[in-house]
């Protein structure tokens, strides 16, 4: 299984028609997102600690200065701070009375993934990502 | 100056953390910028986010409400990240998380 497979189950969780169905679907993309990134980065040669995969991620991603990373570092942000409000605050929130934000936060993670893709698949892309994140963790 | 008519909230804890932050004239910028990208903005609300794993990236979020009925694709955050990169220097943005929401009218509720 990989990471975006989560996404599968987040647009599953959208169509349904509850309050938890759409926050569990914002947590199920939050993650999917973030253990493709975990994932690549692993492969790329970085350490990820295990129990720390979110504060990880975010520090390897932030510190590159790519439009590529700075745009990934940003989305993971943004989908953090929403998937902290779905799972975490509980108190009455406005937008979970739809599914509107959900897809939403589907869509965001799915673009995230998408330009991982799109890295992955271009050499040169790839090795800038790498040596712009090597910089800060050698 | 501000000439933003947006409402706009801010907590206590969250102005507390932006003076520290020393981002107050990058927040006004921000709250000018929105609605120029968003013309479906209702209001902003701002509050103070400790972290969700360790509490070790606190972080400035910058609630964005936008009317139900506005454009669907791209996604709220698509149409925001061009302007905020290229706007900011990672310092600026890493502190200031703009995250959207949709206001969901009574009638429209599950």
């Amino acid at each position: 299984m990989r990471g975006r497979d989560f996404l599968d189950t987040a647009r599953r969780l959208c169509a349904m028609n509850s309050e938890s169905d759409w926050r569990s679907a914002i947590s199920r993309a939050y993650s999917g997102f973030l253990l493709e990134w975990r994932d690549a980065l692993k492969r790329w040669g970085f350490k990820i600690a295990p129990r720390m995969a979110h504060s990880d991620v975010y520090q390897h991603l932030r510190s590159g200065s790519t439009t590529d990373l700075k745009q990934l570092a940003t989305r993971f942000q943004n989908l953090s701070s929403k998937r902290n409000r779905a799972d975490n605050d509980l108190s009455s929130h406005r937008s979970f009375a739809s599914s509107r934000d959900a897809l939403d936060t589907v869509m965001d993670a799915k673009d995230g993934i998408i330009l991982l893709d799109a890295i992955e698949a271009d050499p040169v892309r790839l090795a800038q990502a790498i040596a712009d994140i090597r910089a800060a963790f050698p | 100056m501000l000439v933003s008519q947006t409402p706009v909230e801010i907590t206590v804890e969250a102005a507390d953390y932006l003076q520290a932050l020393g981002l107050q004239a990058e927040l006004d910028e921000v709250i000018e910028k929105l609605p120029e990208v968003f013309p479906e903005l209702l209001r902003i609300e701002c509050e103070y986010d400790p972290g969700i794993e360790d509490e070790s990236d606190p972080t400035f979020v910058i609630n964005t409400w936008l009317a139900a009925d506005g454009p669907t694709d791209p996604t709220p955050l698509s149409r925001w990240l061009p302007w905020m990169l290229e706007r900011f220097p990672s310092e600026v943005w890493r502190h200031l998380c703009v995250v959207h929401w949709h206001e969901v009218p009574d009638h429209a509720r599950a």
